[in-house]
């Protein structure tokens, strides 16, 4: 929901999230994925996998990260993997992906700096993402902004509030796409059970739901 | 002229004068320009600087798309700095003494004379920042490392009593024919400085000679200078008036008149004129800075007018991080007069941008507490006469931890949609920020192993679309 990944390493020593998004009301599209993270000690280490599936073929992407943390103040994280793109009626294209992610926390406020680069095929294509968290008692404000190549992907903010004990709400919105977004998070134990939806102002509307355990 | 300096320096003047000493210490750091602005694409690694220590060596040796050699060797006041590279070489030796013999420099130098009138105009570069460098002083060669602004030649600097006396002679590295020589005697009192300079210059076909005489004057609240210079016929004057250094208000003005497009000089040729005031002020936990400036540069080909006004300051989160925020705007005026037979008109552009930009700086302590990792995240948007504003995102991160050096720099401009760039080529200003030029961000990445603290080896990783990737070692030592 709030369209940025601001956490580098796992709250706890390890989590399992799967996602799964249908994309616009369209039969057949839809993008889902699973992702691995452990934490020992002061290394961190993440293996993630997703797919965009539509009627014509299918773009995969699996990355695994290596990083660590310095003193619950600083974690960064290398990344490094493939995309692969496979339509019904051409040939396969896959490209090298090479990225670093960085997590700063500052009292309350957090800054995440994503860099992600796309090589491969004739193609090279960089992703820069820059976001920051403050947490303001049980609300944090999540701000973002990304650059694909030389464009100016847009901005993004979004709002958490835990409403209760298991239950937060998040609401956002996202300049470039000129999006709304919203959902609900519900924490049981090392559970985690998330659903939101996005409407998109011509592709409509997406929904999706996340499920998550971590211990 | 003499009336716009008055104007900015003596309101600052009495400023100074009732206005406390603070410590301004805690400003941002200025970069070669005398600004906050240009470093989008900072080095991989500092070099190492050795001269804090009386004895020490330090030598660094670069292969592959890079290939260049560095040797920096300091003992007794004496320091060699010598330099290879694919644009050229250079290589000099500095000794600075406390007896009759002062300073002596050989190799590559180049020759400054006060305030320039003669050689070496040092005043402005591109930017005219309050307060100025403050002091004159005679002859001085100073050794320099850039292969297009050295010469190879030699100088020497004596004292007896107040009176210093410096000779020197270079001869210009693209064309060893023109040789130039330099003599001056300046006499130091308390407060005030005078002094008499000549050089002569010799090629081929002929022989230029030229006479210079400057005076300054400082004490704690104000600082002026004045030189003035006659070759072939032609007089030069420049002056510099500097207003509260080190202090809340600052101002700075700078003029000069001379024959820059007529017969040259036999030396510079370069005019500058212009003023800027500058406010200061700082508190617990912050500083800023604001100011204005107007900077007028007559060279050969034409003149350049540049008037801007600028703030940026600097609070400090807590012991671990602060925020710095910067603005400034500027509008050029820039005339190129005809030249040639077959002359064209004259050209007049006018060109603005303003510019603005968010910083934050943290530092996190690493490695058990014996290393630390810095990180930099900025976001700038710039805008020119003809375009939208555009937005540049910088994130740097260095990690410092035991022997190991680690550093990742990538910055990208990005583009609205629809818009083909925010900043002409020709612009002035080109060489403070990138054009946009490729697809994808400028990445920068190194690593270096420190051995025992004395040497060093190290790799660097650079892409700036579109061009290619480049890969580069990097190797050194220091005692």
């Amino acid at each position: 929901v709030a369209g940025t990944r601001v956490e580098v390493a796992p709250a706890r020593t390890w989590r399992i999230e799967i996602a799964d998004v249908a994309l616009h009301h369209v039969t057949g599209l839809h993008t889902g994925g699973a992702r691995a993270a452990v934490r020992l000690r002061a290394f961190i280490l993440t293996a993630s996998v997703a797919r965009l599936a539509s009627p014509v073929g299918a773009h995969d992407r699996a990355v695994v990260e290596a990083g660590v943390l310095a003193r619950g103040a600083w974690q960064g994280a290398l990344r490094a993997g493939v995309e692969r793109l496979l339509l019904d009626r051409a040939a396969a294209a896959t490209w090298r992906v090479a990225g670093v992610i960085s997590r700063v926390d500052v009292g309350r406020v957090s800054m995440i700096a994503d860099l992600d680069v796309i090589q491969g095929h004739a193609l090279y294509e960089t992703t820069l993402s820059l976001s920051g968290v403050a947490r303001v008692g049980a609300a944090q404000l999540i701000g973002s902004v990304r650059i694909d190549g030389d464009r100016f992907a847009g901005s993004g903010l979004s709002i958490s509030a835990r409403v209760h004990t298991h239950l937060s709400l998040l609401a956002g919105y996202h300049d470039g796409t000129e999006s709304l977004r919203a959902g609900a998070v519900i924490g049981w134990g090392g559970i985690e059970v998330a659903a939101g939806v996005s409407q998109h102002p011509v592709l409509g509307l997406s929904q999706g739901v996340s499920i998550a355990c971590a211990r | 002229m003499t009336r716009a300096v008055l104007v900015v320096a003596l309101p600052a003047a009495l400023a100074c004068a009732t206005a406390p000493s603070r410590d301004l210490t805690m400003l941002p750091p200025s970069d070669s320009l005398g600004t906050v602005w240009g470093d989008e694409y900072e080095e991989p690694f500092e070099a190492e600087d050795a001269s804090h220590r009386a004895h020490g060596i330090s030598a660094e040796w670069v292969d592959g798309d890079t290939q260049s050699a560095r040797l920096d060797a300091y003992a007794r006041g004496a320091r060699v700095r010598i330099r290879s590279s694919p644009r050229g070489d250079t290589a000099a030796l500095q000794w600075e003494g406390t007896g009759v013999i002062r300073e002596v420099a050989v190799g590559h130098v180049a020759p400054f004379v006060a305030d320039g009138a003669l050689a070496g105009d040092m005043r402005a570069s591109s930017d005219l920042r309050a307060p100025g460098t403050t002091g004159v002083r005679g002859l001085r060669m100073l050794p320099s490392t850039s292969p297009w602004s050295a010469a190879r030649g030699a100088g020497v600097v004596g004292a007896a009593g107040a009176f210093r006396i410096g000779l020197g002679a270079v001869e210009a590295h693209d064309d060893p024919s023109r040789r130039f020589g330099f003599g001056s005697v300046e006499h130091r009192a308390a407060a005030t400085t005078i002094g008499i300079a000549a050089g002569a210059r010799t090629d081929r076909a002929t022989t230029d000679t030229a006479v210079s005489c400057f005076a300054a004057r400082h004490d704690d609240l104000w600082f002026a200078s004045a030189e003035v210079a006659a070759a072939r016929g032609h007089v030069r004057a420049v002056a510099r008036l500097v207003a509260g250094e080190r202090r809340e208000w600052s101002a700075i003005a700078i003029a000069g008149s001379g024959p820059a497009r007529d017969e040259p000089l036999a030396f510079s040729r370069r005019e500058r004129w212009g003023a800027a005031l500058e406010r200061r002020d700082t508190w617990a936990r912050g500083a800023s800075r604001g100011g204005v400036s107007s900077l007028t540069r007559r060279d050969d080909t034409g003149d350049i007018r540049r008037r801007r006004i600028f703030w940026d300051g600097m609070w400090r989160i807590n012991e671990r991080a602060r925020v710095e925020l910067a603005a400034r705007v500027t509008r050029e005026e820039s005339e190129t007069r005809a030249t040639g037979w077959l002359s064209a008109l004259p050209v007049r552009e006018s060109a603005d941008d303003w510019r603005a930009r968010v910083t934050l700086r943290t530092q996190s302590p690493a490695g058990g507490g014996s290393g630390s990792v810095s990180n930099a995240y900025r976001l700038e948007w710039v805008q020119n006469r003809s375009g939208r504003p555009g937005t540049v995102a910088t994130w740097t991160c260095r990690m410092e931890a035991g022997p190991l050096d680690a550093r990742v720099s990538t910055t990208a401009h990005a583009l609205l949609p629809g818009q083909l760039a925010y900043e002409p080529d020709a612009a002035p200003l080109a060489a403070e920020y990138a054009a946009i030029a490729g697809k994808g961000a400028t990445i920068t990445t190194s690593v270096r192993v420190w051995l025992q603290r004395h040497a060093w080896l190290g790799a660097t990783w650079s892409r700036r679309p579109p061009a290619d990737a480049r890969l580069w070692i990097v190797a050194g030592a220091r005692l």
